[in-house]
């Protein structure tokens, strides 16, 4: 027994030194694939925005040539192609703006989804409720109170009779919410309204995206 | 019966040495920011930096800190943790971070809020989630209330950590 057990015993660990490494370096490979292609994708973007401003500064040495050879004085002292940095990069700011608030438009309308489709949790409702009339609704200067609870989610809306009072609440949101948890807010600073989405303590808001 | 015990027992740490050698390898740390207390900031009077440490040291009064997070726009907040010790037996340190999307004319964006448990003189680490996204236009913030002093005891944030991903 002994004779056999031994020589089982050795070509086992052999067979599992040999299969571990290889069994192992798939994980390793894809755990790493991912912070791989990040790096590769921030050079990549590093690379396409070096190249943006290689084109804006060709196309700035084109225009003080050609003013030079029409004999004008160039625009300014600046060196060529840095007076177009500035709108350049306005336009890519304002592009992440409009993206940003598009992603904030779709989960807006996720948030109403849910709320349209869940049902009234009769045990949780309306003392959640309750408790965001007698905490939220008591912000400085909010009118125009109220607070719809489904099962999962909570919507309260609220109407600021000053613009400052309105900021002013949101510094106030995080101490105020009757329970710990996630939310999301939509403030209007024209027409001074606040509506906010809160997830019941436990759940996690449905995200769009 | 011996042989075949120790032949199991080198197996198992075989195994454990197979999965040790192979785990530390698949490791890989996200990007952070390392924030001390004393980036927060508050409008009340009766706060004391000390080593590191920001502390409400009003016997009346709990007082919120303002705690700032710098937008690199090099990623989305993947996980936030602050570090705080609560010694007010019935009061906790309730922290909100925020993550909203500025301009002229609206404001929108995501909180979250969590509170600390208990009275202890330990470090508890409140552990946020990823909070919305990321971009040009987005403030980070991380707003803490802590309780007044009970018995004494001083409560205090002692400071917080951004990973990025």
């Amino acid at each position: 027994m002994r004779t056999i057990a031994l020589p089982l015993a050795a070509a086992f660990l052999a067979a599992l030194f040999i299969i571990a490494p290889f069994g192992t370096e798939p994980e390793t490979a894809s755990s790493e694939t991912s912070p791989e292609l990040a790096r590769l994708n921030a050079q990549l973007a590093a690379l396409q925005g070096q190249v943006h401003r290689l084109g804006d500064a060709q196309r700035g040495t084109t225009l003080q040539v050609r003013n030079l050879a029409d004999g004008q004085e160039p625009a300014s002292d600046e060196p060529a192609g840095l007076e177009d940095e500035g709108p350049a990069r306005g336009e890519r700011a304002e592009a992440d703006e409009v993206a940003a608030l598009e992603r904030a438009s779709a989960q807006v309308e996720l948030l109403e989804h849910t709320l349209g489709q869940e049902k009234v949790d009769p045990a949780w409702g309306p003392w959640a409720e309750g408790e965001l009339m007698r905490t939220l609704g008591q912000l400085d200067g909010a009118s125009e109170i109220a607070a719809q609870c489904t099962a999962t989610l909570c919507r309260m809306e609220l109407a600021f009779e000053t613009a400052r009072a309105q900021e002013q609440s949101i510094e106030r949101l995080g101490s105020l919410t009757p329970w710990d948890g996630q939310g999301f807010l939509q403030m209007d600073r024209e027409s001074l309204e606040l509506v906010l989405y809160i997830a019941r303590d436990g759940e996690s808001l449905p995200r769009a995206g | 019966m011996k042989t075949i015990s120790i032949l199991i027992a080198t197996v198992v740490v075989a195994l454990a040495i197979a999965g040790a050698s192979s785990t530390s390898f698949a490791i890989s740390v996200p990007p952070s920011s390392e924030y001390t207390a004393h980036f927060c900031q508050s409008h009340e009077s009766t706060i004391e930096y000390s080593w590191s440490r920001l502390y409400n040291t009003s016997s009346t009064a709990d007082v919120t800190f303002h705690c700032p997070i710098v937008n690199t726009y090099s990623g989305r907040i993947g996980w936030l943790e602050a570090k705080v010790v609560d010694r007010h037996y019935d009061r906790d340190i309730r922290c909100t971070v925020k993550n909203l999307l500025t301009n002229e004319y609206l404001a929108t964006g995501w909180w979250q809020t969590l509170s600390s448990s208990g009275s202890d003189a330990n470090v508890q680490t409140l552990g946020f989630g990823s909070i919305g996204g990321t971009g040009t236009y987005h403030h980070f913030t991380m707003n803490c209330t802590v309780p007044r002093t009970y018995s004494g005891n001083r409560s205090s944030i002692n400071g917080y950590r951004v990973f990025e991903n």
